[in-house]
């Protein structure tokens, strides 16, 4: 069966389509930003981040670049990790190195990998990402797959930390598309808007169904 | 679909209270949710109506997007197919996942997988495939079908999926909702260990880039969309917006006419298959452009329902919805959208009834954030779809009309109702009238007549007051 978009079939429908276009059709909006912004300039970015992220259940540590190491350590120690999954990009924002973090996780009996193999995908207790973005308006965070991150890395394991270099913070949800079409498209952007949940048994909340069940955005004030 | 298939359907959903009840509160919650959300926004009338505008002009030029989509996708990588039947969709699909010798297939959440019983023709030639929203895993666990588009379990309670999950699991007995969805995540994170398709909707196809939005909570969108080495993304041909930047109208809007999120949890954007220097992602993308005769719809009176962007938002305000729940409808899209797009799409004859599944009263179209016009569409609909009236419903709107016309006759009538033997329920309403009342009480209530009239008490002294 002749089943592609060059088939008959299809330039049969395109056919239909254009002959029953109406004599007045819709225009397209020019100059909708305006109506769609909901949040204009933010005086202080990573504290009005910080308020809309915590409201969608997302935990905030605001931090400078010489404490992420440290921290990340102190988070997976206190998570009891055995195996973190760091994308070269994050890797690439710390001060450490990558043997002197894979030293200091490993004295908290975790491992550190940043481009597992399948299992160890999948044994990750902890994925730490850069993101290209933070939303002020929805507390969200734009993570992008490409070279140095894979989609994988904020989605599987139980704990996402994402580091937010307060300079990537913008206000509303059109800045981040702005950004994004500023460049070539990556193969999967996602808006992270707090901790994977589901209310479908009796509407109770219940957070990590297939993706994380913690997210929490470590904002670097100083990148 | 008879009127008399219909009728006992609902008979059968009222008398199921705790199932109505659990809609009901289900529901009310989330209009409630919705609007608190909707009043977040500076301005969202206005962009109600710029979504509006964006749906009905991707409408009204519908070839040309479609033809610069299929292009970006093409350009993207991805390989897109057309099937203007759901037969022809479940065929492209089977013939990619057997050529790709595909084994085991993961679904995200798809109101259009619904439309067209793709698991069915899956398991025909050998591959299981697995619900992985929880909603739809637990319906599938029980063979059932979902009853509202976003929350598909609304019409179950923990214990009959806590029953549900031991039978079909194996696993212990437990109530809890956080226990009940991690031994779901245990059982699916195998699943999407070994799987090699991906099966997801689309929430929006953005024509100039080629771009598919794929919008969850769970995180089975992107799970679905990360794991599998074949990924087919199923999407009827209304789906399409013009551009990327038409896409945050829309995603602020749709959630919270959902489920009254600002965003939901995850929202998802893939522009083709993995590239070079991807690590993880599906090798191959395939989208299949579904027509399933909503291009029949184009340039006609009902183009409007093709705006529809499955919010459920019109469902959840609908006192018919709460009342009878999504199985009385009998159609994968229930509630008021539903008994459009059923009727439309599926054949009007078989469900001429459902357009009269409506008090008319408006909340639908008030909720919509893409404004459709549903009372005005499902009158139009009554009109062209209905059998003509039954002679008995012709002469008591003749009588009706009689009596109306004259104050003797009014008044006479009014008397003869107070004294007419009826049945009355507690309330004092009448549930059953006798003889030919009887066909007009058997689907609405009847409330009796006052002891006095307004002219009676008009004429006593009320006058006077």
């Amino acid at each position: 069966m002749n089943s592609g978009a060059h088939s008959t079939e299809f330039a049969a429908l395109l056919d239909r389509l254009s002959r029953r276009a109406p004599l007045a059709p819709t225009p397209l909006p020019d100059e909708t930003a305006a109506i769609i912004r909901q949040v204009d300039e933010c005086a202080d970015a990573p504290r009005e981040f910080e308020v809309s992220a915590r409201r969608a259940g997302v935990e905030v540590v605001r931090l400078s670049s010489d404490e992420l190491c440290g921290v990340l350590v102190d988070l997976a120690k206190s998570m009891l990790a055995s195996s973190a999954w760091i994308s070269p990009n994050a890797l690439s924002l710390l001060e450490a190195g990558r043997q002197d973090l894979a030293n200091s996780l490993a004295t908290a009996g975790c491992t550190l990998g940043t481009m597992p193999e399948d299992h160890a995908r999948f044994a990750a207790d902890l994925g730490v990402t850069l993101v290209r973005a933070a939303i002020v308006e929805t507390g969200s965070l734009l993570v992008e797959a490409g070279a140095g991150e894979e989609r994988g890395t904020s989605l599987i394991p139980a704990v996402h930390a994402a580091i937010v270099p307060a300079s990537r913070i913008v206000p509303d949800l059109v800045d981040a598309f702005d950004l994004i079409a500023s460049r070539p498209l990556a193969s999967a952007l996602t808006l992270i808007t707090g901790p994977s949940k589901t209310a479908d048994i009796e509407g109770v909340l219940v957070t990590g169904v297939h993706g994380p069940g913690r997210v929490i955005a470590l904002i670097v004030l100083d990148a | 679909m008879s009127s008399r298939a219909f009728r006992q359907r609902v008979s059968a959903a009222i008398a199921d209270l705790p199932v109505i009840q659990a809609v009901h509160e289900a529901t009310v919650r989330k209009v409630e949710q919705r609007r608190d959300a909707m009043a977040e926004l500076r301005n969202s009338e206005e962009l109600r109506s710029l979504a509006a505008q964006i749906k009905q002009h991707t409408l009204d030029h519908l070839a040309d997007h479609l033809r610069q989509f299929v292009a970006a996708v093409e350009a993207a990588g991805g390989v897109v197919h057309f099937a203007p039947s759901p037969a022809d969709a479940r065929a492209v699909i089977c013939d990619i996942a057997a050529r790709e010798r595909c084994r085991l297939a993961v679904k995200g959440k798809s109101m259009t997988s619904e439309e067209i019983h793709l698991n069915d023709a899956l398991a025909a030639i050998g591959i299981r495939t697995v619900e992985t929203d929880l909603g739809e895993f637990i319906v599938q666990l029980d063979h059932d079908a979902p009853s509202h588009i976003v929350t598909p379990i609304i019409h179950k309670n923990r214990r009959q999926i806590a029953a549900s999950m031991r039978r079909e699991l194996g696993c212990e007995y437990t109530e809890d909702p956080t226990e009940l969805t991690k031994i779901a995540r245990r059982y699916l994170r195998d699943v999407f260990r070994r799987c090699d398709l991906g099966i997801t909707g689309v929430n929006f196809g953005i024509a100039e880039s080629g771009t598919l939005c794929i919008c969850t909570n769970e995180g089975n969108g992107r799970m679905t969309t990360t794991r599998p080495r074949v990924h087919v993304a199923l999407m009827g041909i209304e789906k399409l917006i013009p551009r990327l930047a038409d896409l945050p109208v829309f995603l602020k809007l749709l959630a919270r006419s959902s489920t009254g999120q600002p965003l939901t949890v995850y929202t998802t954007m893939i522009t083709g298959p993995r590239r070079g220097s991807d690590r993880d992602g599906p090798q191959q993308l395939h989208v299949v452009l579904l027509d399933a005769e909503r291009s029949a719809l184009l340039g006609g009176p009902y183009a409007e329902v093709l705006r529809c962007i499955r919010c459920g938002a019109c469902l959840n305000a609908c006192p018919v919805y709460r009342n009878i729940g999504g199985h009385a409808y009998a159609s994968v899209y229930p509630g008021p959208i539903g008994s459009l797009v059923t009727p439309l799409l599926h054949g009007r004859g078989a469900h001429s009834d459902l357009p009269r599944a409506s008090s008319l009263c408006g909340a639908c179209e008030a909720a919509c954030p893409v404004r459709i016009n549903i009372p005005e569409l499902l009158i139009r609909l009554r009109n062209d779809t209905g059998e003509a009236n039954s002679w008995s419903k012709r002469l008591g709107m003749r009588v009706w009309r009689w009596l109306m016309l004259s104050q003797n006759r009014y008044a006479w009538a009014q008397r003869m109702m107070r004294i007419a033997p009826a049945k009355r329920d507690g309330d004092g309403w009448t549930i059953a009238g006798r003889g030919p009342l009887a066909a007009w009480t058997g689907s609405r209530d009847l409330p009796p007549a006052p002891p006095k009239s307004f002219r009676d008490l008009w004429r006593e002294g009320l006058r006077d007051e």
